[in-house]
This record gives C-alpha cells, sequence and structure tokens, in this order.
C-alpha cells in the first residue's frame, strides 16, 4: 500500500453554545500550537455548539478576555454540530461531563472519540501515549476510569455570570489548551516525509554547530540535528540512551533520513525562535530526550504505515529469536516488564513491536522510558546501562499476550483468548491498523500462526519469566 | 424514516468471520458484532431491503420478543448498524 503522509489530526471542542467555552479553546489552542511551528492543517481546531443558531458571535464579555490570553476572536462566527462535524473529528472535547453524553446519545458512534477537555488533559498527562495523535483518542478511551472525573472538573458556561467568572473559565480553559498542545507537539502529524537529502537545510536553520545523532528506527533513518548551548550534551546524552539504535557512520541511509531538530538553551528567546519553526526544544537536556522519544518513535510509525503490524507492546526474545510481544495500554506495565525480564531474554523494545506480515520481527531496542513518580517527564535509560540482554538475530513472533496486571493475583493465571474477542481489544494498540491490506485478516493470519492469543494476569513481571518458553509456544 | 422497500448495504472496510460471529472495521474502529449483527452484515454485503432483513432474520433467530414487531425491532438493528457506520441505508422511495 502507498505511503500517505500528512493526514491531520482534527480536534473538535463542543460546548452548549458556541459563543463562549469553545471559542475561548479554539481561538487559545491555535496559536499555542502555531507558536510551537505546529502548522494550521496539521491540527485542525475547530468549535461548535450543541444549540443555539449558527452565525453567532463571540459573546461580548468573552472577548477581551481572549484577546488578554493571546487568542484572536477576529472572523468568529458559530457553527451547530451534525453528523459531517462528528464523522470528520478524531477528537471531540467538551466542557463539561453532561455535554459530553449529549454527543454520545446523539452521535453513539463518537463514544470513544469523546472526552471532557479536563479529562482528556488528565489522561494524556497520566498514559502518555507514544503513538500518531490521531489514534490517542481510542486508546485513552480505554483508560476512562483512570481520570477519576468528579462535578467539579466541569468548566461551565460563564453565560449572564460576573466577570470573575468569565475570567476563571478562561484561564482554566486556556490552562489546558496548554498542558495539551505542549503534549502534542513532538507527535503532531508532518506534512510530508520530513526528509533532508543533503543534509544540510536544517543546519542553515540551527546553526552550524549542530550534532546529528543517527538512529535506526525499526528501518526508518532518524537524524536528530542537536542545537543549543545544551545541544552537545544533549547529543552525548542521546548516544547513550539510544546505543543499541545508532546507525553506523559510514551508513548512506536510503531513502535519506528524516529530520527532526532538537535545541536545549539556557536562553528561553532561542527555544522559542526554534520551536518557532517546528524543533523540539527546552532548558533541560531532560525535557528534549522525553519529547524525543515520543518524536521518533511516530516519525519511524508514519514512515512505515501500510507495511507492518505496529503493535504497542513490550517485546522480549527468546535465545533462538522467538519473541513474545507483551500488549498493554501505555503506562500499565510495559516498561517495567521490559526492564525486569530483560536481564533473562533478549530486549526487543519496551513501546514499539513491529511485526512483518510473515511473522519475521524487528528489534526496536529505544531507551527504557521509565516514569518518575515526583515527575511528570519520563527518563530514557540506555538498555545497556540497565544490563539488558541483546536481542538475537532472526526475530520471529512466537506469540501476542496481552497484558493484565492485577496486584491481587498470587501465581500469573493464563488463559486462551478467542481471536475475535482478542482482536477487538487488541486493535487500539495497533498503529496505523486500517493502512493495512486487509487490515482484520492480515493481523488474524499472524496471530494464527503463532497458536493464537493468551492474556495473563499477574502481579509481578518477574513472576513472567518461567512463563517466556510456553508463551513462546514449547510445550508445557 | 426507514421504509419496507429501502435497501441495507453493508459498509465495512474489513471483517473477519470466525464461527457466526464477526469483526468489523469501520474507520478506525473494531466492533465486535453481536449474532444478529453479525447476520445483518452477512446478508447485507450485496443489498437487501428491510422487509427482506426482517423476513430473514425470523427464519434465522424466530420472532422477536414480547411485543415487538418484526418490522420494528429490524428498523432498530438498522439505526443502530447504520448509526456505527456498519450498513448503509439507501431509500428507494425517494422519500
Amino acid at each position: 500500500m502507498p505511503w500517505r503522509s500528512g493526514l491531520a489530526f482534527r480536534v473538535v471542542f463542543v460546548s452548549t453554545h458556541n459563543t463562549t467555552c469553545g471559542v475561548f479553546a479554539e481561538r487559545l489552542m491555535r496559536p499555542t500550537l502555531a507558536a510551537s511551528g505546529i502548522e494550521a492543517w496539521a491540527i485542525r481546531v475547530t468549535s461548535v455548539g450543541l444549540e443555539g443558531a449558527p452565525g453567532e458571535y463571540i459573546d461580548p464579555g468573552a472577548e477581551p478576555l481572549l484577546r488578554e490570553l493571546g487568542g484572536n476572536p477576529g472572523g468568529f462566527r458559530s457553527r451547530i454540530l451534525d453528523h459531517e462535524i462528528i464523522d470528520d473529528a478524531d477528537l471531540i472535547l467538551t466542557m463539561t461531563a453532561a455535554e459530553r453524553d449529549a454527543v454520545v446519545i446523539l452521535y453513539p458512534r463518537a463514544r470513544r472519540r469523546a472526552f471532557t477537555l479536563i479529562e482528556y488533559a488528565r489522561l494524556n498527562a497520566l498514559i502518555y501515549p507514544i503513538a500518531p495523535l490521531r489514534e490517542h483518542p481510542l486508546m485513552l478511551a480505554d483508560g476512562r476510569n483512570q481520570a477519576h472525573l468528579s462535578p467539579g472538573d466541569d468548566i461551565l458556561d460563564p453565560l449572564g455570570k460576573d466577570h470573575e467568572f468569565y475570567s476563571d473559565v478562561a484561564r482554566a480553559i486556556h490552562t489546558n489548551v496548554i498542558q495539551l498542545s505542549e503534549a502534542w507537539i513532538a507527535m503532531a502529524p508532518a506534512r510530508a516525509p520530513h526528509r533532508d537529502p543533503l543534509g544540510v537545510a536544517m543546519l542553515l536553520d540551527a546553526g552550524a554547530d549542530a550534532e546529528v545523532v543517527a538512529i535506526d528506527a525499526f528501518g526508518v533513518a532518524v537524524d536528530v540535528h542537536c542545537t543549543g548551548d545544551g545541544g552537545r550534551a544533549l547529543a552525548r546524552r542521546l548516544r547513550e540512551a539510544w546505543s543499541r539504535t545508532l546507525r553506523p557512520d559510514d551508513a548512506l541511509p536510503s531513502p535519506s533520513p528524516v529530520v527532526i531538530e532538537a535545541i536545549v538553551h539556557d536562553e528561553p528567546t532561542q527555544v522559542r525562535v526554534a520551536r518557532a519553526r517546528g524543533a523540539l526544544g527546552g532548558d533541560t537536556t531532560g525535557d528534549v530526550m522525553h519529547a524525543l522519544a515520543g518524536a521518533v518513535t511516530v516519525r519511524a510509525i508514519d514512515q512505515r504505515a501500510g507495511e507492518v503490524i505496529m503493535l504497542h507492546a513490550a517485546g522480549l526474545a527468546m535465545p533462538d529469536g522467538r519473541v513474545v510481544a507483551f500488549v498493554a495500554a501505555s503506562g500499565t506495565g510495559k516498561t517495567t516488564l521490559s526492564r525486569t525480564l530483560g536481564t533473562s531474554f533478549g530486549y526487543v523494545s519496551d513501546e514499539t513491536v513491529v511485526i512483518d506480515l510473515d511473522g519475521t520481527v524487528t528489534a526496536y531496542p529505544k531507551p527504557l522510558s521509565v516514569i518518575r513518580a515526583e515527575h511528570r517527564l519520563k527518563r530514557q535509560l540506555s538498555p545497556d546501562s540497565e544490563g539488558l540482554l541483546p536481542a538475537p538475530q532472526n526475530l520471529r513472533l512466537g506469540r501476542i499476550v496481552l497484558l493484565q496486571r492485577d496486584a491481587s493475583v498470587g501465581a500469573p493465571v493464563v488463559q486462551d483468548v478467542p481471536i475475535l474477542a482478542g482482536m477487538a481489544e487488541l486493535a487500539a494498540q495497533v498503529s496505523y491498523l486500517p493502512r493495512l491490506e486487509e487490515p482484520l485478516r492480515s493481523v488474524a493470519r499472524v496471530i494464527e500462526s503463532t497458536g493464537g492469543l493468551q492474556r495473563v494476569t499477574y502481579a509481578e513481571a518477574s513472576d513472567l519469566a518461567r512463563l517466556m518458553p510456553a508463551f513462546a509456544g514449547d510445550p508445557e | 424514516m426507514i421504509h419496507d422497500a429501502d435497501m441495507v448495504v453493508t459498509t465495512v472496510d474489513d471483517a473477519l468471520q470466525r464461527g457466526d460471529d464477526i469483526l468489523v472495521l469501520v474507520g478506525s474502529e473494531v466492533m465486535l458484532l453481536s449474532p444478529v449483527s453479525s447476520e445483518i452484515v452477512r446478508v447485507c454485503a450485496g443489498g437487501l431491503s428491510v422487509g427482506e432483513l426482517g423476513e430473514h432474520l425470523v427464519t434465522v433467530f424466530g420472532p422477536p420478543p414480547d411485543d415487538h414487531t418484526v418490522a420494528d425491532q429490524t428498523r432498530l438493528m438498522i439505526d443502530r448498524l447504520r448509526e456505527a457506520g456498519v450498513v448503509h441505508v439507501t431509500s428507494v422511495s425517494g422519500v
């Protein structure tokens, strides 16, 4: 299937009357994204109302607050939600739970794409899926109960209320919109393969002192151009953390590499300017390393869409090359499992297991993304420094196992999972599934060639080590 | 309003059948269908009128429970599947 790029991520804010809250969200998110070099086509942000008439102006009480927060009210006219808008949207964000429920009652098909703004921002921060943005809503819908929403999390319509109420509403929306925009920057869609055949274009933009870290992300060449006064330190840290994915200096990739510019600089203006041209930037290497883990992976996923099955899974390999892919939603134990079992079995990936339609597996031994309880960012740890075994050659799929952690179980419980029910569960964890030729049948053929899906319910990752041979297909 | 003469056509992007059950892909969503929905997807692959579909479902599953009429129950199922993007209904009457 030919590769297509540049699919926009389409976000629709829905509020009761499309004259206050939705306008705030739409008109505050747009400049936030633009300031990070994300073009308007890449993340399309609009707003609509559940009620009222189309063509209304922004509420007069909202306009000065919107300007004060950096939004432009110019040219706004309200719109009303309809089937076409719902079908076109990747993500539907409402202000209150009641509005979200109303959307789902009117358009049941939107069930897994509709969230409140606070619910989605909270889930995104908790789970932080590393996948193309269009796939995030389905991934986050599976973890919806983790948001623990309360009635106090609703952002209420300020119509008819005093200025202070308006101001509180505007600031609540602004805070959440900024938080989401920041998280989306690294994984925003690229209009076309961002390649640099001569290897100079970004250097001209970034300055001649850029240091390039050349990565092989499951067959996709990605060059990270490290710039700024912290550029050299960033490059050094990247080479350590991404040690198992570095391309040899003399390797000339074909096609030419995907380029990502990353800047670490003490001076905020330098970072702001670089971000406006599309660079990932921050004032610490930790910030930028965190963003790069998502950016490199998502760029590579974008490039291989339609060619291979890309599972959000941890992969561990038996000595003979059979890989067990442990599938779980982001933030539910894949990295812990990799870190624990990877000292006894070959480390394939903690995030993305890449499977050809003939069952061949391509390793992606990226850094382990480890959550720090006290910090919003994940640390990127080298599999070498963690003492993980390298994956053997000639990898092939041994089994796909659905992971379910339950601290209350004693010994792990393994169950066979019927193929259709298992695939319904698995689907949200497969990147670009619709792009595959005969998507469901292709994935089913690969799964059934390994003896079918299994689910394991476990308390501690270390309990799974003794089950690895059976998962991989050895007779028990 | 759905009429007996209207045509129901399955519109899924891919389908996987094992036994009597069907898993479908519609856009980016994967759905495991109930036995009745699976039957509708199967028999409407080439298009079937609402009236014929109702008769077919009675033949396979028997009459609907309680006080529901065949026509009401069939329309309810079609509405749900249409909302989920699994089938498309073409009005023959033009109404």
